[in-house]
């Protein structure tokens, strides 16, 4: 492993793909810092134009906005008591508070620290899970391939933050738009209604951009968005040895759980910082005091996002699925690039694992110098007016989505679902499970047919192959699971009938 | 409007358009169990839809009466929708207006509307912010990126 460490390191350390990891961390912390633009619209945003450098230029730099977003996220969450990405919401609690009572300094200076660490050790846990997971992966065929995706699919709506049912109803219809387009076999032109545009598919990137970036930004105008930059001395960003002596521990467990729920599908960042700050609560002597501005509350969530964000990449690395958005994204970018993912990737394109992998501890490092001393130029960027920013972001959109294939109807379409967002986020539901059933539709509906052919027809073959019935199992007892509750209330009701 | 009220609005919408699907489905042609059609697995997509989005119509029934509480205004300030929705209009019209005007002019026509038609800025924000954003970002997609922006009868 160590010949792949120096490997990686020889990749990620030559100028271009240093320029492009610098680039990418840089525009991840001002995403993170501005509201209404997340990662994955700003990945978005970028996809264009990475699709003309080398594919594992394109990964280190959408990568180093990934996990550069998550440290970017906590400054506001901090001074502005807005998170900037949903993995700094639980930052907010404590993180403001400390800046209310004068503590700013080591609030943010903790989360930088603590998502350094948690970043640093989670590539580590990456580099060493990655490999033995991908050659146990090289036993996947298409039938374990499709169960796994199935379960993939269920997780995320299991672990969706609203409801169930209403995440996998946005599966099921990413599925569906997963379909439109060309088909393979007959070459006949399924619901695209003679649309030019459609006949290559609905792209993922138009997509993205406009549900997670369109309609944040439409939904901040309906709502006037307004923040006031909390009015205090930033200083003493070095946590004194108190506040190590507190966050510790929750350093530790942050990592430790962070990674581990990143590499679950559906999990990732934002799981992970919500977990820790519960785990946190659980385990301090003083739990009535969370919320109040303790640093125990800020340490945890933001160690567990940056650990749970590199965490997410070993679903995709290893087995080829995207474990949220952000991975789906990533996907994307190898698959235009012509980038045969799964378990293959490591050994057919051992410089893109890793030259990203080697790419995330320098990412870190330049993090962590970017964070600290420039803070105050991420608060005078904070101090610029929303109705300025909003235009130009939605330039900036409208280019990403029109250099994708220099056709103004993929901005259409961005709009499109801009629109769909808006009307997703009113009535409650989440847009996340629709963008990975997107770019996980053909290849479910592809290994689903080729597992058929090979079966002769037999539907068999997903429940004879013990790894594919696994999977299987495991999604309907996580499918049935909501159900249990029910059931036993229904059962006590009858015992006391009977009675 | 409260949540119910919006779950079940949202979920006969979602069953229409999951039945359009089925539909859809089937005149590109199912196949069958053992050798499925370009449809087939739409169709499965569908169906999948609207059992869920069924479900979540009858969950909608099931909880208890509205309370006033809960009752919230769909669009709670209807001046700033009316504002969202000229947004919406004009991304659509630089869309088109772009193949017509050129990147450069549509930019700054765009640009000039949200800045001092949604929330109005001073005029020398207006300026300065339209001519530079459209400056730059012509000159970062289309040299350093190379993305060939739209010229229209301008050809710029």
């Amino acid at each position: 492993m160590l010949n792949e460490v120096f490997y990686g390191f020889s990749v990620a350390l030559t100028f271009q793909n240093l320029i492009y990891c610098f680039l990418g961390v840089s525009m991840g912390t001002l995403v993170g810092v501005l509201p209404g633009l997340g990662p994955v619209a700003a990945m978005s945003l970028l996809f264009g134009p990475t699709l003309r450098i080398p594919p594992v230029s394109g990964m280190i730099m959408l990568a180093g906005i990934y996990y550069g977003a998550q440290y970017g996220g906590s400054t506001t969450s901090i001074l502005l008591n807005i998170p900037g990405e949903a993995s700094s919401v639980v930052t907010c609690l404590d993180g403001y508070q400390m800046a209310r009572h004068g503590r700013a300094g080591p609030a943010l200076g903790i989360s930088a620290f603590g998502s350094f660490i948690g970043g640093t050790l989670a590539v580590v846990g990456l580099m060493l899970v990655a490999p033995p997971v991908a050659n146990f992966a090289l036993r996947f065929g298409f039938a374990e391939m499709f169960s796994l995706i199935c379960l993939g699919l269920v997780i995320i709506s299991f672990l969706a933050r609203g409801s169930m049912l209403k995440a996998m109803m946005m599966a099921a219809l990413g599925l569906f738009l997963g379909t439109i387009g060309t088909d393979i076999m007959v070459g006949k032109p399924k619901f695209t209604f003679g649309i030019r545009t459609l006949m290559d598919g609905v792209g993922l990137i138009p997509v993205a951009m406009g549900l997670f970036g369109i309609s944040e930004i439409i939904l901040n105008v309906e709502e006037g968005l307004e923040k006031e930059v909390f009015k205090t001395k930033i200083s003493n960003l070095f946590p004194n040895l108190k506040d190590w002596k507190d966050s510790a521990w929750p350093i530790v467990r942050g990592t430790i759980f962070g990674f581990f729920l990143g590499v679950l599908p559906g999990g990732g960042a934002a799981v992970s910082s919500f977990t820790s700050y519960a785990v946190e609560k659980r385990f301090s002597k003083y739990p009535e005091k969370f919320g109040t501005g303790v640093i125990e509350g800020v340490a945890g969530p933001e160690t567990a996002n940056n650990s749970g964000a590199t965490g997410a990449f070993v679903p995709l690395l290893t087995l080829g699925i995207p474990s949220n958005a952000v991975m789906a994204l990533l996907l994307g970018l190898l698959l235009t690039q012509g980038v045969q993912v799964g378990p293959l990737l490591l050994k057919q394109h051992s410089e893109i694992f890793w030259g990203v992998v080697c790419s995330m501890y320098i990412g870190n490092v330049m993090l962590l110098v970017l964070n600290l001393p420039l803070i105050g130029v991420w608060v005078k960027i904070l101090k610029v007016p929303y109705p300025i920013l909003f235009p130009l972001i939605l330039l900036f959109c409208v280019i990403g989505a029109y250099s994708l294939n220099n056709d103004t109807g993929e901005v259409l379409i961005m709009i499109f679902f801009g629109v769909v967002g808006y009307f997703m986020k009113k009535f409650d539901y989440e847009p996340a499970p629709l963008l990975l059933a997107l770019i996980l539709s053909p290849m479910m509906e592809s290994n689903f047919r080729q597992a058929l052919l090979v079966s002769q027809g037999s539907f068999l073959i997903f429940i004879s192959h013990p790894i594919s019935a696994a999977l299987l199992i495991i999604a309907l007892i996580l499918l049935l699971y909501p159900l249990f509750p029910w059931f036993r209330f229904r059962r006590k009701l009858e015992t006391l009938e009977e009675d | 409007m409260n949540k119910r009220e919006r779950d079940r609005m949202s979920s006969l919408f979602w069953m229409l358009l999951a039945l359009g699907i089925c539909f859809g489905s089937v005149r590109l042609s199912l196949g069958d169990l053992h050798k499925p059609g370009p449809g087939f697995f739409s169709f499965l997509a569908g169906a999948i839809l609207s059992i869920l989005s069924f479900f979540v119509f009858l969950q909608s029934f099931k909880d208890k009466g509205p309370s006033e509480k809960e009752k919230e205004v769909f669009f709670s300030n209807p001046r700033r929708t009316l504002k969202m929705v000229y947004v919406i209009i004009a991304l659509i019209l630089y869309v088109i207006g772009m193949n017509y005007l050129g990147f450069f002019f549509s930019t700054l026509l765009f640009m000039g509307f949200l800045l001092r038609g949604i929330d109005p800025q001073r005029w020398s924000i207006v300026f300065l912010v339209s001519i530079l954003g459209a400056i730059t970002s012509y000159a970062v997609f289309q040299y350093w990126f190379d993305v060939p922006l739209p010229g229209g009868i301008f050809g710029f």
